[in-house]
């Protein structure tokens, strides 16, 4: 039981302490900031997914979530 | 009390404390059939309070827009010439502008002003309690101060179908 307590209040702890938070849909103003997009210029960006693709065969495996206004 | 029924009780306050931690706090977003909240916002310029209650009798759009918001500021326009067109006497438009700095909400203003009375929420107060889940949303209430319609985003021909929803409720 000793053990369990033990697991049990560390797992607590964890928990109350990570810091991952949601950004609400009207909070993004910052993230809505050219200088936070994640390709500030879509026409270099899209330029260069080209050439790796072009160079690599590959595609795919860029971009991510969070970026941006997130407007409808 | 033994220690065998101690260790239980011990086990049994910490599963109900897990279910309290773990317990979701559901946002109460405001949907269609919902009496509109209640709320007294500053204005824009500060120089007076914004209610809804103010317009209970006419058709209300209450709209949450943002200066960073692209879609936001293509309706402005839109929803001025929508209110210019239909008129005051039934129907009003209640913006609340959720820029944190203010200051760029009146920029925005000072190059496209409009007819229709702006609210602030630098907070985001007001846009939680209605569960806003993007940007721009908004919502329609009748006469009654009733949610009649919710909607999300805007794109071309959405003044059209608004244009169409509000009548509907003017002639109720």
């Amino acid at each position: 039981m000793k053990i369990f307590s033990r697991i049990f209040a560390i797992l607590i702890i964890c928990l109350l302490t990570f810091s991952c938070s949601s950004v609400s849909p009207w909070e993004r103003g910052i993230l809505a900031k050219p200088e936070m997009a994640w390709e500030p210029d879509p026409l270099m960006g899209q330029l260069q997914e080209h050439v790796y693709f072009s160079k690599e065969g590959s595609a795919g495996g860029y971009g991510a979530g969070g970026g941006g206004c997130g407007c409808n | 009390m033994n220690s065998r029924q101690h260790n239980k009780f011990a086990l049994l306050g910490k599963l109900i404390l897990m279910v309290f931690i773990f317990l979701p706090l559901s946002a109460s977003a405001v949907s269609v059939g919902d009496t509109v909240p209640s709320f007294k916002a500053r204005s824009i310029d500060g120089s007076k309070n914004v209610s809804v209650e103010d317009y209970r009798g006419k058709v209300v759009l209450v709209d949450f827009w943002a200066s960073w918001c692209p879609p936001c500021l293509k309706s402005f326009p839109k929803y001025d010439a929508l209110r210019n067109e239909i008129g005051t006497t039934d129907f009003e438009i209640v913006a609340i502008n959720v820029d944190e700095n203010t200051d760029d909400a009146k920029k925005f203003l000072s190059k496209h002003p409009v007819g229709f009375p702006i609210a602030k929420d630098p907070k985001g107060v007001l846009p939680g309690v209605f569960g806003v889940k993007a940007m721009p949303t908004s919502y329609l209430i009748d006469k009654n101060g009733v949610v009649k319609y919710v909607h999300a985003a805007f794109k071309e021909g959405d003044i059209e179908k608004l244009k169409v929803e509000i009548e509907k409720l003017i002639a109720q």
